[in-house]
């Protein structure tokens, strides 16, 4: 392009002087127009304008001063620019290319001694035994570029371990919302799991979210959401595994409607992959390959055939949840009677029995005392754990029953009292009583003394059969299970019973532990790095610029 | 080789012969010292150490102290016209870029090597996962040497040191910054490509973590070896201009 201007002196406006200024200018706009374009990927004002500019001003360039646009290109200087020019870019070519290849091969050394972006003894079966392909889809606005870098060696884990079966595809939430929206994902930033459909695309019945950081601290601020190994691995086993439970529900019996009154748990239960059915015991038993059996508030009884035939089930290692309401209307006699087939098995069988009381707790605090807010609970258990902080479910029992907990349950059985009331609560026994008087109860001498029972689990340890009975229903109710931990309980109390977690949970790997040092040991520290090291370092500085000023 | 050697060799003793090389070095410890010791006194009771931490810290403050250390390397020798004489010698114009080059990334690896006190006093405190500490100083090594490469490349372009320094930060400060492209570009395939050449997202997310992948090796050596060529072909236009 144009070389040095004229002279020193004044400005001189000459024919030439005006081409080579037109080359200047002309230039700049072509570099302009092509660092707008690049940025806003589209041709925009700023980039028609200034591609114009450019293409003019060359253009006067050429037209005004023909000679020096010629010399320009073919000179001495030039020929030897350009050849210089060349070799940087050929040099480059080759850079880019080695990069290109080194990325591409996903060469790379993990010096960490946890072996963290390794892939877990504990983790790798899951990945090569996986039963279909699949894909993981990783969702990362514009803005996420950087927590993008940060989780792809994690991402990458897993496609590196089983490229024939894993896929690993990014994708912009904000430049292709279509496809966010057939995930359901509202947020900048996610990570799902999918099956391939048969057109290779992720089947939406099949896709699993990694639950991230911020799923299950709802509190941590969205910048500092993340993912790790073992929640990935934990949806790949949640895909892997559906369609392997089957929980059914007892129908018949005036049983709760799931479809109905509790189309929250029954919806629950198909997000995570499990499959919903219904069972009339009175029909048939309980079919094989059931995972768990939940008898939602029936207000018949269950006749002696149906008992046996859930005593058959549970004597085979079955799960069976049993929510039970008490009697406070005249239509609920489920396990009522004092000859009731199930009840007699559920004592002799499991050491459990229903009160038939009414559950009245003066210091529960709420509009009315026959509900109860449970007041303790078996710490540790993994039903009333609410989050990974170990503080616990505290649910609310619209109206409850207590349950009778044998000192000393069958061989075998491990019987647990999950949640109990205050120790000032009592079980009303005369329910006719309460129904007279359904605002103020008082404790008569024969009710039953607090702490009382209202949840209790318990296993078989021979037959690894499970069974939880509840003596309220209600906190399942549509209306109910979003208030007072109801969610958590449930998801806990299912999890439990079906070994869901059991099954599909990946064993942690703990790192190092923080920093505990007397403030001593840190002053010490101090001294060292803000003192002498830095100071031996001035001193020999010091040292050489005196010599040097000596000389 | 040789002819290399003698370069390097005069360079790196120019560096221990001048009091400002120390100086730099002073100053660079005296910040290293500022933040590891915050850094320690937040952690203490609430989280592990880093060994990485300090690491990436001397990454940053490369980016405005090398081009100090560079910027004498060429611009001097164009000045005082010192590098006709070296250009009038046996030596090709590749062999006094590379002699410099080495003599200043010798000097940066005597200036790394000083912040093995630094992780010898947390395996005193509480030792850190010296596998992290490892990748770590492979990649601020290499790291260091990009720096040099973009530092000795202004060097090359003026006469004056000053703006040859300048120039140099402002350069090495956006390929730091270009991580956080994404903020500003709309254009995502652009975004990345220039995330890619960020210096902070070819060490922050490998080497300061634990990781030494073979890309990131490739970007800074690559990025080192196409300054010094373009820096060659600057001394050389000489010749023609």
């Amino acid at each position: 392009m144009a070389s040095e201007g004229q002279g020193r002196g004044a400005l001189i406006l000459n024919r030439v002087a005006v081409a080579r200024y037109s080359s200047l200018i002309g230039g700049a706009a072509l570099i302009v127009a092509v660092g707008a374009l690049l940025a806003s990927g589209e041709l925009s004002p700023v980039v028609v304008i200034s591609a114009l500019i450019g293409l003019a001003g060359l253009s006067l360039w050429m037209t005004l001063a023909p000679d020096d646009f010629r010399s320009t290109l073919s000179g001495r200087r030039a020929v030897y620019g350009s050849n210089s020019a060349l070799i940087v870019l050929l040099f480059v070519g080759i850079v880019l290319t080695l990069y290109a290849i080194a990325a591409r091969s996903g060469l790379a050394t993990d010096l960490t001694a946890q072996g963290y972006y390794r892939l877990k003894p504990n983790v790798r079966p899951i990945v090569e035994q996986l039963s279909r392909p699949i894909q993981i889809t990783a969702f990362y606005s514009r803005r996420l570029l950087t927590q993008q870098a940060l989780e792809s060696p994690v991402l990458r884990l897993f496609a590196d371990a089983a490229p024939d079966k894993i896929r690993l595809v990014y994708v912009d939430p904000d430049q292709q919302p279509i496809i966010a929206g057939q995930f359901g994902l509202q947020r900048a930033y996610g990570i799902f799991v999918s099956y391939l459909a048969a057109d290779g695309t992720p089947d939406p019945n099949f896709t699993v979210k990694v639950l991230s950081a911020r799923d299950r601290l709802p509190e941590l601020p969205a910048e500092e959401d993340y993912i790790n190994e073992r929640w990935i691995a934990e949806a790949i086993l949640q895909l892997e595994v559906r369609g392997r439970f089957n929980v059914l529900f007892s129908v018949g019996n005036g049983e709760l409607n799931i479809d109905t009154e509790a189309t929250g748990i029954r919806d629950g239960l198909r997000a995570v992959g499990i499959q919903v059915g219904t069972l009339d015991l009175s029909r048939e038993s309980v079919p094989q390959g059931t995972t768990a059996l939940i008898i939602l508030a029936p207000t018949r009884d269950f006749t002696a055939e149906m008992a046996d035939r859930v005593a058959t089930y549970l004597n085979s290692g079955g799960k069976v949840l049993i929510m039970a309401e008490p009697a406070f209307r005249s239509d609920i006699r489920f396990m009522q009677a004092e000859d009731s087939p199930l009840a007699a098995y559920l004592w002799q069988a499991w050491g459990i029995r229903p009160n038939r009381d009414i559950v009245f707790d003066p210091l529960s605090f709420n509009d009315t005392q026959y509900y109860v807010r449970a007041a303790q609970f078996f710490e540790g258990h993994p039903i009333v754990q609410k989050d990974q902080t170990g503080s616990a479910a505290r649910p609310l029992f619209a109206i409850a029953q207590s349950w009778q907990v044998a000192s000393n349950p069958p061989l075998g059985v491990a019987v647990q009292r999950i949640y109990t009331t205050t120790e000032a609560a009592f079980g009303k026994l005369d329910l006719r009583e309460v129904a007279s008087n359904p605002d103020r109860a008082t404790r008569g001498a024969a009710d039953l003394p607090g702490p009382l029972t209202l949840m209790a689990a318990a296993e078989n340890e021979i037959t690894g059969g499970r069974l939880v009975v509840v003596g309220d229903a209600d906190w399942v109710t549509n209306d109910l299970i979003v208030a007072f931990d109801g969610q958590i309980l449930w998801t806990n109390t299912v999890d439990w019973l079906v070994e869901f977690l059991e099954r599909v949970t990946v064993e942690p790997v703990f790192g190092q532990l923080p920093l505990s040092v007397p403030s001593r040991d840190l002053e010490l520290t101090a001294f060292i790095t803000l003192a002498v090291l830095p100071g031996a370092v001035l001193l020999v500085g010091l040292l050489v610029w005196w010599r040097r000023s000596r000389r | 080789m040789r002819l290399i050697w003698i370069i390097f060799r005069r360079e790196l003793a120019q560096y221990f012969n001048s009091p400002i090389a120390y100086f730099v070095a002073f100053a660079v410890l005296l910040l290293m010292g500022f933040t590891f010791n915050d850094d320690l006194a937040t952690r203490n009771g609430r989280a592990a150490t880093d060994a990485a931490l300090p690491l990436i810290y001397l990454a940053q403050f490369s980016v405005f102290f090398v081009p100090l250390l560079t910027m004498r390397l060429l611009a001097e020798e164009n000045r005082e016209g010192t590098l006709e004489l070296l250009m009038t010698l046996p030596l090709q114009d590749y062999q006094i870029v590379l002699g410099k080059f080495l003599g200043a990334w010798a000097y940066y690896t005597i200036l790394i090597s000083l912040t093995v006190v630094h992780q010898a006093l947390l395996v005193w405190l509480s030792p850190p996962d010296l596998g992290v500490a490892f990748a770590a100083y492979i990649g601020v090594w290499l790291f260091g040497g990009a720096c040099i490469g973009v530092g000795i490349f202004f060097s090359a372009l003026n006469e004056n040191q000053i703006v040859a320094a300048f120039l140099g930060m402002a350069a090495l400060l956006i390929l730091w910054q270009a991580d956080l492209v994404g903020n500003v570009i709309s254009n995502r395939p652009l975004a990345e490509f220039v995330r890619g050449i960020s210096f902070q997202s070819n060490y922050s997310y490998s080497f300061a973590i634990g990781i030494v992948r073979l890309d990131h090796t490739v970007f800074f050596l690559g990025v080192a070896g196409v300054l010094l060529l373009a820096t060659a072909q600057i001394v050389q236009s000489r010749r023609w201009r």
